[in-house]
This record gives structure tokens, sequence and C-alpha cells, in this order.
């Protein structure tokens, strides 16, 4: 999908309101208030509305000063917000008939009212909306994803309804569906079923990719991520071979006297494997993996063949097994649980099963089955902790982990980076917006391009201290009027860029980044700010 | 007793007191360890399965290990005891009903390569598609498997169940048995939705029942749903006092019955649906502390303004269920000086089946219900209307000798329940005046633990009895009510519907029919389906 950096107004050619539109855009006093609330002082909309108005009647629009004035009272009074245009496909330029349309404010109206339409035969739609508010579109149709008004990953352009400027013409491009599909398959080319595979995005900026979706191998060992957008994405797959766990029987307690103690397991250690996370084309590090580029209605396929390696067996002492201490029986004896276990990875919490389990008679656990990375044991997360350990790439076959207790993560916010875990193979994956940020502070302001508000652009606020690899940076995207508000900000200084067709650029590579660094805005966020001179745009 | 079997037919069937007097070889038991060799088949093609993993278990440490590109497997030094060896990989089972998970090696068999079976799933799978051809993605399919329990009643379970990809197809992998396919009610937008549809049809499915499906098979159906526009439709729920509102379904004028979401909205007397355009009933039920109301309208909804109807429920009819002792069972008695009462209908395991064409199918067995009135218990069948089929519980102290409602002899004819019903009770009669049935089965002529089927032929709550021969063939039953039976032993048990006399078929040369009376107690000798015979 296209970027616009300035205002937009596709569909000039078939609305007279566009030309009266434009006039409004283009006042400066906008940028005296950039909050999307009505504005009942600008006397200088009095003309933009005056003729936005009598169009919602039908009545001819008139262009005198003086009958303006007079029709400004209805105007503010009965103004009927609404928000007309045409559904386009993006890469045909041929209209969608009956696509479905829905509206969600940026801020509750006073009076909730359904927002939703159809467009008809020819694509055309009219919105009727309840108030003055910062609307944020999303249509939907067969064989195209759900998706925002120009959206790019969870940012989207808020369409901005005032009392001046009651209506809005736009086109909305929808892009068809894209497809990323595959097979996994282990070591001897044999399907593999029920893989997890997870897809990352890559957004726009430095960011390192995040899942957005999971979805599971059916019985060839295939996956599909459907209804996705345009991007870049990677896939990673979790398994275990089917074999290890099947060949291990389960639970075993070694209850006997002269039976093997914890960490002398007697399985065939032929069998005895696992299967790392496993990232396309078929690496076990994220730094190795590929991007997989997505254009709007591409499918790409994407095949992965494990490759199991020795399992690590983990040994939980009685001390620090699940079952001890509080939990002791009445009869004295301790009951044994098998913990739940989790592995952490950049892919989120996921559920991890051993493929063994050995007790021994002192109530040791011999888990099975773990490749290197980091593992929780979810058993007090009720109470807000998490037991976690490390098993690093050198580790022994049998090792007796360091267990560190801490807070648990938020388990609907798991991890820094994951803004959510997304289970619906068909799901949304792309509506979110961004909930990087922990703290309330806001920056809110209007992009401009050649002194014009500047609609869709990027906007990245680049830590100061850290602007090389930062972890998480807070992004947003201008609305048409141009303004763009930043919330639950860390305090801090920063650097404020605005980018032209920063959509399509590579951010990941600093050097991108640095030349746009030199112009960007800095700034020192200690309360909330509401910047008052414009943010230019810049060009590459 | 005894009876001459019909031999031109049955050579191989014995019906005389059987004689075992078999000379063996002296056994050669090893006393050191053996190495234990044997192949995996795939039980529908009889191919070798390369990378099964076979375990072994029993006198050591568990072993694994995986066959190689012939199906075969070693053990090397096994200790001279009884072990068991077993096989899996994804895609197949090792046994056709799942009852079997390992078999038996004795010491002195190590020397013989063993042969272990598995059965390939089935795989059903197809596209969804619209009437112009259009695929349809992320629609629910589900497999719904019919399966019959011992006394022969069926019941529909869900095995398998994905969505269709991008392009409208799905697989389902599922194992041998009787299917229905149903791609579920789907909202394409807040506006329209698929509307589920079934496979086999509902046109076929009074003549063909379900699907039936082999180990092994790759069945294709393509399913073409309506999509339907949605309408706003407010129900008004006219009931007084707190209630429950469970299950909202629509149920078309051909086809199976599928759920339809509902919110509550504003007050509990008003509901929300989105309702597909059409003719339909809508049936709506609520489960209140004494049992289950429902209330069903018939429905139109064709255009905006939202429509509008209102339910005005009605209890579900309440069938009272007595039983009362035979006659012959009670002179019997009389004669040695007991009195017998009545027994509990609770006691005899009595349910309603709905039968195939019924609407209710999904829904189960309908089992009997005590309520409590004033200190008084009574106990009914509560179900909503449809037809039924009459089922008791074989292996108690009585059997069901006759049963009526009013003028309708249950043991021979369905069971209809209208909304309307009068609660005319259903009289049980039970007899304990069984026969006695023993014998003893062999497979490929050793005497072996089998599965031993009954059919009956004649008119029966308890269609199937389900009896099992010991490792030495060796069987008795003693609560084997009268009646005319078809008997069939199989080396594992192999589910089969006594409706469906294709399921038969394959197996005639090893049915055995016989009558039975009052106090009989023949023996009879059968000659088991083995393994390898077992069409999965």
């Amino acid at each position: 999908m296209s970027n616009s950096s300035t205002l937009s107004m596709p569909n000039d050619r078939y609305d007279p309101i566009a030309p009266s539109m434009k006039l409004l855009s283009s006042s400066s006093a906008l940028y005296s208030n950039p909050v999307h609330r009505p504005d009942p002082k600008a006397s200088s909309y009095a003309k933009a509305s005056a003729l936005v108005f009598p169009r919602c009647h039908g009545i001819i629009a008139v262009a005198s000063g003086a009958l303006a004035v007079l029709l400004l009272i209805p105007a503010t009074t009965q103004a009927q917000y609404r928000i007309t245009g045409i559904i386009l496909s993006a890469t045909e330029g041929t209209p969608i008939p009956h696509a479905r349309l829905t509206a969600e404010p940026d801020h509750p109206c006073p009076k909730p009212a359904p927002a939703d339409t159809t467009a008809d035969d020819q694509g055309h739609f009219v919105l009727t909306l309840a108030c003055p508010n910062t609307w944020r579109l999303t249509a939907e149709a067969p064989n195209f994803a759900s998706q925002s008004y120009e959206q790019h990953g969870p940012y989207s352009t808020g369409i901005v309804l005032t009392t001046t400027q009651p209506a809005y013409d736009i086109a909305f491009r929808m892009t068809p569906n894209s497809i990323i599909t595959g097979f996994i398959t282990d070591e001897a080319g044999e399907p593999i079923r029920e893989a997890k595979v997870s897809l990352l995005r890559a957004e726009p900026g430095p960011d390192p990719p995040h899942p957005i979706a999971n979805t599971t191998t059916d019985d060839l060992g295939s996956y599909e991520f459907p209804n996705l957008l345009p991007g870049d994405y990677q896939i990673a797959v979790q398994a275990q071979p089917w074999y290890a766990a099947a060949g291990r029987g389960g639970i075993r307690v070694n209850s006997l006297p002269n039976a093997p103690p914890a960490g002398q397991n007697a399985t065939d250690p032929s069998l005895d494997l696992t299967y790392p996370i496993t990232w396309f084309p078929g690496v076990i590090t994220r730094e190795g993996a590929s991007f997989i580029p997505l254009a709007g209605g591409a499918t790409q396929q994407a095949d992965l063949r494990l490759t199991p390696i020795p399992s690590i067996h983990v040994l939980i002492p009685p001390n620090a097994a699940p079952g001890s201490g509080s939990e002791q029986g009445g009869d004295g004896r301790r009951p044994i649980t098998i913990p739940q276990m989790e592995r952490l990875s950049e892919l989120g919490p996921s559920d991890f099963r051993p493929t063994s389990v050995t007790i021994a008679p002192d109530g040791s656990l011999d888990l099975g089955g773990f490749a290197p990375g980091s593992y929780g044991l979810s058993r007090f997360r009720s109470r807000g902790e998490q037991q976690t350990f490390n098993l690093a790439p050198d580790s022994p076959r049998t090792v007796e982990p360091t267990i560190t207790t801490a807070p648990a993560e938020d388990s609907d916010n798991p991890g820094a980076n994951h803004r959510r875990d997304f289970h619906d193979r068909h799901g949304d994956a792309d509506r979110d917006q961004p909930r990087t940020q922990t703290v309330g502070l806001t920056l809110s302001g209007i992009a401009t391009l050649a002194g014009k508000p500047a609609s869709g652009t990027l906007l990245l606020l680049i830590p100061a201290t850290t602007a090389r690899t930062p972890q998480s940076v807070p992004r947003q995207q201008s609305n048409t009027d141009g303004s763009f508000t930043f919330a639950r900000l860390t305090p801090g200084r920063y650097i404020l860029i605005a980018m032209q067709n920063g959509w399509n650029l590579d951010l990941r590579n600093p050097a991108t980044l640095a030349s746009y660094l030199i112009h960007g805005q800095p700034i020192s966020l200690i309360t909330a700010i509401t910047l008052h001179q414009p943010i230019p745009v810049q060009t590459p | 007793m005894s009876w001459s079997a019909p031999s031109r037919l049955l050579p191989v069937l014995l019906l005389f007191p059987a004689i075992h007097g078999q000379t063996t070889a002296p056994i050669q038991v090893p006393t050191t360890p053996q190495p234990v060799t044997g192949t995996v088949l795939n039980a529908a093609t009889a191919q070798p399965v390369y990378r099964a993993l076979v375990r072994l278990n029993g006198g050591q440490a568990p072993r694994s290990a995986l066959t190689d590109s012939e199906g075969h497997f070693t053990f090397g030094a096994v200790d001279p005891t009884q072990i068991t060896l077993s096989a899996q990989k994804p895609g197949y089972s090792f046994s056709s009903s799942g009852d079997q998970s390992a078999i038996p090696v004795r010491p002195e068999n190590f020397s013989d390569p063993v042969i272990l079976r598995l059965y390939p799933e089935a795989i059903l799978k197809g596209t969804v598609t619209t009437s112009a051809g259009e695929p349809l993605s992320n629609i629910s399919i589900e497999a719904h498997r019919t399966l019959s329990d011992e006394t022969g009643a069926h019941h529909t379970a869900t095995t398998a169940v994905t969505r269709t990809n991008s392009h409208g197809q799905f697989r389902l992998p599922v194992p041998a048995g009787d299917y229905r396919i149903e791609s579920a009610f789907t909202r394409l937008t807040s506006v329209s939705a698929v509307l589920p549809t079934t496979y086999p049809p509902p046109s076929d499915l009074a003549q063909t029942g379900t699907l039936h499906v082999r180990s092994g098979d790759q069945i294709s159906v393509d399913l073409r749903p309506a999509v339907s526009p949605l309408i706003d439709t407010i129900i008004h729920v006219d009931q007084s006092g707190p209630h429950s509102l469970q299950d909202a379904e629509i149920l078309p004028a051909a086809g199976q019955p599928f759920p339809i979401p509902y919110t509550v909205s504003g007050s509990p007397e008003q509901i929300h649906m989105s309702l597909p355009a059409g003719s339909y009933t809508l049936q709506v039920r609520h489960f209140l502390a004494d049992g289950v109301d429902s209330a069903r309208v018939d429905l139109s909804p064709t255009s905006t303004p939202p429509a509008s109807v209102t339910l005005r429920f009605s209890p579900i009819a309440n069938i009272p269920v007595e039983t009362l002792i035979d006659s012959a069972a009670a002179s019997t008695a009389a004669s040695s000086g007991q009195i017998l009462n009545p027994p509990n209908p609770n006691s005899l395991g009595l349910t309603l089946e709905p039968t195939a064409a019924s609407a209710t199918q999904n829904a189960g067995p309908i089992r009997l219900t005590q309520h409590f009135n004033d200190g008084s218990s009574s106990i009914s069948f509560t179900a909503p209307a449809g037809t039924y089929r009459l089922r008791a519980r074989p292996g108690n102290n009585w059997f069901v000798s006759a049963a009526f409602n009013g003028g309708t002899d249950l043991l021979s004819h369905d069971l209809l329940i209208s909304s309307s019903a009068a609660a005319t009770p259903i009289q049980i009669t039970v007899s304990n005046q069984y026969a006695t049935l023993k014998g003893n089965v062999t497979v490929d002529g050793k005497p072996s633990a089998t599965w031993i089927y009954l059919f009956a032929t004649t008119p029966t709550a308890t269609p199937i009895l389900l009896l099992h021969s010991s490792d030495d063939g060796t069987f008795t039953d003693t609560v084997v009510p009268p009646g005319t039976y078809r008997a069939i032993a199989f080396s594992h048990r192999h589910p089969l519907d006594p409706d469906n006399p294709e399921s038969l078929a394959p197996y005639s040369t090893h049915l055995f029919s016989f009558t039975l009376h009052t106090g009989d107690t023949p023996s009879l000798t059968l000659e088991a389906v083995p393994d390898q015979d077992i069409l999965p």
C-alpha cells in the first residue's frame, strides 16, 4: 500500500465536496489546536462549513459569505457527521462491491450509535456517524483481509471530523489477502503433525519482528497463514519428535530400590532427541532467519525441515520440585505433581511438554526433551510469580539448572516486545494499536509537508540515549488532518522524526535512520506535550 | 441340549459340546536372552510401514526401535519372559477399534518373526464453495462418527474438526467408521453467513445413513453451502420468573439442526439474534430446576426492518416409565414360594435413542430422569419431540421382554414423541428367565481370547450382546435373553452396526444363527475372524 504524505483527495473526480475540504484542511488555524475535538470558535471555518453543509442536504452549494454565515447555524446544531467514499482493490483499482465498513471513534461519543454500513454494487458507501471525532475505519470483504484505512501493521490513518469539517471523502484501497503457507517435515522428510508455527512481522522501524499469529500443522505437515497484509514476515516452528515422546512411555516412576537414579535414563539414546526452535529457512537462531517479503495478494511458500538434536534432561531436586513444602499430604508423604512447563522465547511463552518424565525414589524429577533456551515453571503464575531457568547451548545432556523466581509477566501481554499472542489462524492480526509503552505521558502534534497537513505519515520517536539499537521505538501514523498522538510514553529525551514514504523504507538498516535523525526534532519529555509547531515531514 | 449346525454353510462351526483333545508338540522355552524380530505392516495394504516405532515392554526396561524401510525391527537379547509388543506412528492406530494397545509374545515364540499391523487412518477431504464455485475459507468442518454402544444404541461423537483454508479445502483424518460431515454455520460478515451443510446430504440420510469409511480410505467430498443474509431479530421471551436460556437452534425443513448464537439485549425477556433469511423453525430451550421447556416458532425472516417474534415456552414431554414382571417369571417364582418385585427402571439402563432421521440425533440418547415431588418420586423420560428407539443395557438381573407405549410395541416400533403429546406411560415388562450360552473359540485353529458378538434378530431392546472368550478360548454367559441370534467372533474388538447388513456381509462365512429358549444351555464352537481378515 502506498503511503500518502499529503492530504489525500483520491476521489475528486466524482465528489464535489473535495475542494471544500482542501480549503478547510489548509487552514493554519488547525495547528493551534491539534487535539481531535470540535472547535466551535474556529470562525475561519465558517465558509468551509457552509460549503459542506448544503451538500449534506442536497442543496446547491453557494460560496457567498453572507449566506455561508446563515448556514453555519444549522451546521453546528444539526451537523451530520459522515464519511463517504469508495472501496477499491489496491492491486486492481476496481471497486469492491458490498464491502462491510465499521467505524470506531478514538473517544466515546456522547450518544453512541452504530457506525457501520455496506458498500453498494459500485463500492460506494456513506457512513453516518454520531459525533465529531477521529474515526478509525475498518473494511471487510471476501478475499480481503479485514483492514483499517491506510493500515500499516497496527497503525492506520484516523479520519478527523469536526463541527467545521463534518464530512470527509476517501478512497479506501483494500489490499487483497496475502498468504504464507508451507510444509513442516522431519529429518526423514515425513510430515510433522501439530507443529506450532509462529508468524512474526517486521514493523516499520528498527524493532525486531514480533509474533502476530500461531497455527498448527495438519496431517500433511501443512500450515497456512491467510488474510495477511503486505509486509516482511518470519516463520518459526516449535515441535517435538513424535517418536521421542511416544517411545518413552509417558511418566515413569522409579520407585524400586534398584531403579536408576534420576539422570540415568535407560531409554534408547537414539530416540532421545528434540527439535530446537527452527526459523525459516532452517536455522536455529533468530539472527540467521530470513524475511519473507509479502506483496498484496501474493502467496509465499515457506517449507521447513526440522533436524533433531540430543535432548537435554533437566533434574529438579525434591526441594525445588512442585509438591514440596505446603503441599505435603496429611500422611506426611509428599504428593508429586508434574510441573507445567513453558518455553520462553522471542515467540512468547509456549506450552512445553517434556518428552519424558521420570520420578526418582527421592521425589526428584528427570524431565527430558529440552533444547537449549529459557523455560518457565508456570506453577506459581497465579501468585504473580514465575520460576525460570536457562539451558545454555553447551549444556551437558543432564543438567540441574539454577531456577530463579521472578515476577510473572502479564499473561495478557507476555514479553516486552510481544503485544499479543494471536491464536486464531484466521484472526485479524493487525488491528491492535501498539501497546509497547506502560507509562502515561503523551506527545501530540501535527505533521506537515510543504505547509499542508500530512496524512498517513510515519512518525518515529527515537530514544536519544539508545537511538542506535532501541528495543522498542514508539511510532505513530498521522491522521487526515496531520495530527498524531503518542501515548503511554516513558519520560526521557527523544528525537521525533516524520518520514515521507517511511512505511516503505528499510528501517532495520541503521544507515537509513541516521540520515533522518540529523533533521529530527529533539524532544525532552517530562510531562505531556502538545507541540504547537508543525513537525515537517522529511523527504528521502 | 444341542442343535445341528447348517454344515453346508458353516463347516467350521460346530454346535456340539466342544472336544479339545489336541495333541501338541513339546514347547521349547528358551532360557537365555534371545533376539525378537518382526515386521510392521499396513493393515489396509499389507505394505511395510517405514519408521514405525515399536515398543517392547516386560521383564526389563522398556525398549523402543524404529522400523527400517522394509518395516523390520529387531530387539537383541530379550530376557526369556513374556513381553508385549506394540507399534505406533502418526496416522495409524494399533487396532481397528482402539481397544488393543499391545500384543503379548511368549518366550517360546521369540524365534518366530512377529507381525504387527497398523491401521491407517482415513482421510475425509474436500472443498467448500459457494454455488458459484467461489471457495469459502475459514469454515468449520466436523466429522461426526456414529458409534454403537454395548446395547446397540447409536450415538454420535465429533471425531475431527478443522477449518477450510484459503482455497476452501479441508482435510479430516479419522479412524475407520461411519461418518457424517458437517460444515458449520459461519458468519462471513456481520450481515451474511454461510449456512450449514451435511454430507451425505439430508435427502440421502434416510436411505444411506452415514458415509462408511474404511481404514486407509481417502474420500473426497465437495460441500456447497448456501450463503444467506443475516437479519437482526428481536425475540421476546414469554416467560415469567427466573429462567436460563440454554441453547437456540434452527431446525431446517431438511437437514441437521444447528445452533444459532444469541445475546440477551436489554432485559432477560428479550434476546437478540441475527437470523438467516429463509423459512425454518427456531427452537429455544430453557432449563428449569425441574425440567426443560422449549419453544418453537416458525420463522420466515426475509427482510428488514428487524423481525420480531415471541417465544412461548411449554414443558418438554415427560413420559413416565413403569415396570412390571413377566407373567412366566412371576409364576416360576411363585412356584418356588418367591414374590418378585418389579425392578427400578434405573437398574435396566433404559435409554431412548433418537433415530437417524430425527432432528435430535445429535443430542445423543435420552436417559431416565427422576423427579421428586412432595416426598414421592417418579421416573420418566424427558425428551424433545422426535422419534426414538427404546434401548436397555444388557447384563442385568432382568431383561426387557416387552415394552409398550399405549398400543405401540416399542420392541418392534419407534416411539414417536410430539411436543403436545399426552404423557402416556411406557410400560416395561421384565423377565429373569434367561438362557445360558457357553462355548469355545479358535483363531486359525488355536484357542484364543476373542470378542464374540451376538446380534439379536428378534425384536428386543438389546440388539447386541458382547461376550469375551478367555485365553483358552472358552466363554460362558448365564444371562442371555431368549431369542434368535447371529453369532460371530473376532480376534480383536471390531464394532459392527447390526442395522447395517453391509457391515456383516464380508464375514458371512463366520456367522452362525441359532435360537435360544428360556433355560437353554447350549454350547457353541466358533472359528473367529482372524486379524488379517478383519477389514479395517
